[in-house]
């Protein structure tokens, strides 16, 4: 049984606190168009994950046994502690390249495509990730870190980021020195120039203090969320493809291959006529925050998808260690083929229109 | 302390050789540097200094599936992106190693490796050899054939074992192909690298 499931009800009753809390200081957090695409978001990646994700700790369980250094002891308390340091830093760079490198950030973005700052902006998680995440942890199969320990470590270093995704929580004093909070958290996720590339760090974050990353929040410049070419979309399936469609378009276009590898590998900002791109200086008062229409029965019908989504999800992750392997990607393909055509369905501009009326 | 420590030692030494001289190619450079690690790791396994068996066969798998190739685009296309740029070296370097590690590291496709390597100098040989570099044609024959003794598990005598044939001939190779003195690539590599520190001047930082 998939240990994130244990989570999943923790998760959304602090989903309805922080509405809550909200609600009684009179602040706007959430909208339902975003909230219900962050969850939606969430669902198709752990239908997607549960595949995944068994690819990358096989890949991880072989790499230890074939190449693992030292043996550790599991009894031992402090080789937890390690692993999790060691895990911080690995994910530290998972992370950067996933902002830094472009085909990377494809996988990554959907996570930043939220404008709005909430804990269900932290369930948008990508759905591709795990195609390149386990090379990054390379090195703690070489050292030999159990792989129960390495999933374990995962799993804290995961979880741990969830309650960082708040505007409820101000700054934490000294925390702030070398842990994630909710308000260096609140940096990464703007687009703010001096947000941008900031604050990478899971756990910790001396490593961005280490290798030049950090940023403080500001209190004159309140960080605005979302990523400078906005999705635009509430579709789950299109917010975790766009980028790679864009790439391979701006690829197609390019002349050269030089220049088409560039799409893929140089920076998200990085365009055929410039090398260094430096980004675009943001322009606080242009910001216009996406939304579409949503007339009552959307907004039934969107809440029902989701129930529906959420209540599949916890059947699936409850009962997919006994189903056949083809079950489960039939299971998991459905579902993501269900909450595409919802997506679509949904900015249609028949039910736009519809919706308009 | 064995003679495969010894000859490791070698290896790494003009690996280190390579990867501290600035005339050089990024990516000869960085792929020397591959080669490098491995053979450290070698020596320590082999003279059981602190033998960690797996490291070292890791990074020799990566020397074949990521060292060799990248040494092969360095002198075959001496004006590729992953030759002159250090962004696009590490990115090829990165990818054939992610490549290795399924293939071989996980899937346990052997031949992958080796074909690799064999198939990365071979195209070196035949660059070479097309372009009268007598030298540097020379260094790829004897690292051609070291990989082929190495393979057929050849040895001489009790002296040396198949591993020391092939990090002979992989060191020596490696010092011809670096351009040691006479030979035009090195020419050919500071027009390069001259040219890149000009270009880079003139870029927007």
């Amino acid at each position: 049984m998939s240990p994130i499931l244990y989570f999943i009800p923790f998760f959304f009753i602090l989903i309805a606190l922080e509405m809550w809390v909200a609600h009684r200081r009179g602040l706007q957090l959430y909208r339902l168009q975003d909230t219900v695409t962050s969850l939606n978001i969430g669902i198709v990646s752990q239908f997607v994950n549960t595949l995944g994700g068994i690819i990358s700790v096989a890949m991880y369980a072989v790499l230890v046994d074939r190449f693992g250094a030292f043996t550790w002891d599991v009894s031992n308390p402090l080789c937890w502690i390690t692993a999790l340091v060691l895990y911080d830093f690995c994910y530290y760079w998972v992370h950067r390249a996933g902002h830094e490198i472009n085909i990377l950030w494809a996988a990554h973005v959907v996570h930043h495509s939220s404008e709005e700052f909430n804990l269900s902006t932290a369930l948008r998680q990508s759905s591709t990730g795990f195609y390149f995440r386990w090379v990054f942890y390379i090195p703690l199969a070489l050292l030999g870190i159990p792989v129960k320990v390495f999933v374990v470590v995962g799993l804290i270093d995961l979880v741990y980021q969830y309650w960082v995704h708040t505007q409820l929580i101000g700054r934490l004093g000294f925390l702030e020195k070398f842990l994630v909070t909710p308000s260096n958290h609140r940096v990464h996720h703007g687009q703010n120039d001096y947000c941008i590339d900031k604050n990478y760090g899971g756990i910790f974050s001396v490593w961005d203090r280490l290798f030049g990353t950090y940023a403080d929040e500001r209190p004159d410049e309140k960080p605005i969320y979302g990523v400078r070419k906005p999705l635009h979309s509430w579709n789950p399936v299109w917010g975790n493809l766009h980028h790679y469609v864009a790439i391979f378009r701006q690829a197609r276009a390019t002349v050269g291959w030089r220049q088409k590898l560039m799409c893929f590998f140089a920076g998200p900002g990085w365009t055929p006529t410039l090398h260094v791109a430096p980004p675009a200086a943001f322009a606080r008062e242009d910001f216009v925050r996406f939304s579409t229409p949503s007339p009552r029965w959307m907004r039934v019908g969107a809440i029902v998808a989701t129930v529906l989504g959420t209540g599949l999800l916890l059947y699936f992750l409850k009962v997919q260690s006994q189903l056949a392997f083809a079950q489960r990607i039939s299971f998991s393909a459905a579902m993501v083929l269900f909450y595409m055509a919802l997506g679509w369905a949904w900015l249609h501009p028949r039910v736009l229109a519809a919706a308009h009326e | 302390m064995n003679s495969l420590a010894l000859t490791d030692g070698l290896l790494c030494a003009a690996s280190l050789y390579l990867v501290q001289n600035r005339v050089l190619p990024v990516a000869l450079r960085l792929s020397a540097g591959l080669l490098a690690v491995a053979a450290f790791l070698g020596v320590l396994r082999f003279s059981s200094l602190y033998p960690m068996p797996g490291w070292h066969q890791f990074f020799s798998m990566l020397g074949a599936v990521s060292a060799f190739p990248l040494l092969a685009v360095a002198i075959v296309w001496p004006n590729a992106l992953a030759t002159r740029s250090t962004r696009f070296a590490w990115i090829f370097m990165c990818v054939t190693a992610v490549l290795g590690v399924i293939l071989v590291g996980a899937a346990q496709k052997r031949l992958y490796a080796d074909a690799l390597a064999l198939l990365s100098i071979i195209a070196i040989l035949v660059t070479l050899v097309r372009a009268r570099q007598w030298r540097g044609a020379l260094g790829s024959s004897v690292m051609l054939l070291a990989l082929a003794a190495f393979a057929l598990k050849l040895s001489v005598s009790t002296l040396l074992q198949p591993g020391d044939l092939l990090h002979l001939g992989m060191a020596f190779g490696l010092l011809l192909l670096s351009g040691l003195p006479r030979w035009p690539a090195a020419d050919l590599w500071a027009t390069v690298a001259a040219a890149n520190r000009q270009a880079s001047q003139g870029q927007p930082q």
